[in-house]
């Protein structure tokens, strides 16, 4: 594998054709081998691991011009190529799944808790949910908390994953607030579930 | 759509964590790079760097994927 710094290799991109098709193909290796030890633990994934690599050099060349330069290259390709692999896993499980099978099934998250104790904090957030929230705002906060995908839900809201962003941000900010408001604090929610937050 | 209790709780712990002004998931992605390996080198960060490490708190996704980053990048 080629051991080249981030001048090397956004040089060597950039270049004229030859030399910039191997630097791509070096690239695709660079980040299927990544990719690999990312994905580890995950069987379902080894099969799509070479296409992930290539879908996301392609991501990667299309952001060369955000590159700023303040970790090393390889590490900043792969965080792109990751997000890549990740969001096309997620769309996957997603796929085929009615969004009630999905919720009922809890395919979304891992083995929590399922019940916990009914403290005042929890009554708050809950009331706060339902009063206090837009429909929207509810919506994406309720099934993000499901596990669907958010590459999923911008699509089901017909808003970009950072307006969705925003509009969970909000709804955090205003349930934070109620909180506040009833005086439950980050200390009530660490007392109120055995550690500090 | 009724909320589990173990989803209310995860609500509780997100919403004590949520600040006034958080980075989203793009311009997290941004600095994760960078955020990883200043983590690996045990190296203090700046406020853009707080920012991008805030951020994995409220967001499962990109902790997932800042999780699968470190590993990549450890060995």
């Amino acid at each position: 594998m080629a051991q080249w710094t981030n001048e090397e290799w956004l040089s060597r991109l950039a270049a004229e054709s030859g030399e910039r098709e191997e630097a791509v193909a070096e690239l695709v290796r660079m980040l299927e081998a990544g990719l690999r030890r990312a994905l580890a633990g995950r069987p379902e994934a080894v099969s799509m691991t070479e296409d992930f690599a290539h879908d996301a050099a392609m991501a990667v060349l299309g952001r060369l011009d955000t590159f700023r330069g303040e970790s090393l290259f390889r590490t900043w390709a792969l965080s792109i190529a990751i997000r890549v692999a990740f969001d096309e896993l997620r769309k996957k499980r997603w796929k085929d799944r009615s969004l009630s099978e999905w919720v009922e099934s809890g395919a979304g998250r891992g083995e929590g808790e399922r019940e916990i104790g009914r403290g005042e904090a929890i009554d708050v957030l809950r009331r706060a949910v339902e009063e206090r929230l837009t429909a929207k705002q509810r919506e994406a906060i309720e099934l993000e908390l499901k596990g669907v995908p958010q590459v999923e839900l911008a699509v089901r809201l017909g808003i970009s994953r950072n307006a969705l962003y925003k509009l969970t941000h909000d709804a955090r900010r205003a349930l934070k607030s109620v909180l506040s408001e009833a005086g439950v604090d980050g200390e009530t929610v660490g007392w109120a579930f055995g550690r500090t937050v | 759509m009724k909320l589990e209790a173990n989803e209310l709780r995860e609500l509780l712990e997100i919403t004590q964590r949520t600040e006034e002004r958080e980075m989203n998931c793009e311009e997290s992605l941004a600095w994760m790079a960078r955020l990883a390996e200043a983590q690996l080198a045990g190296v203090e960060v700046g406020e853009e760097l707080r920012m991008a490490r805030q951020h994995l708190t409220v967001c499962g996704e990109c902790a997932e994927e800042y999780r699968a980053l470190l590993a990549a990048i450890e060995s």
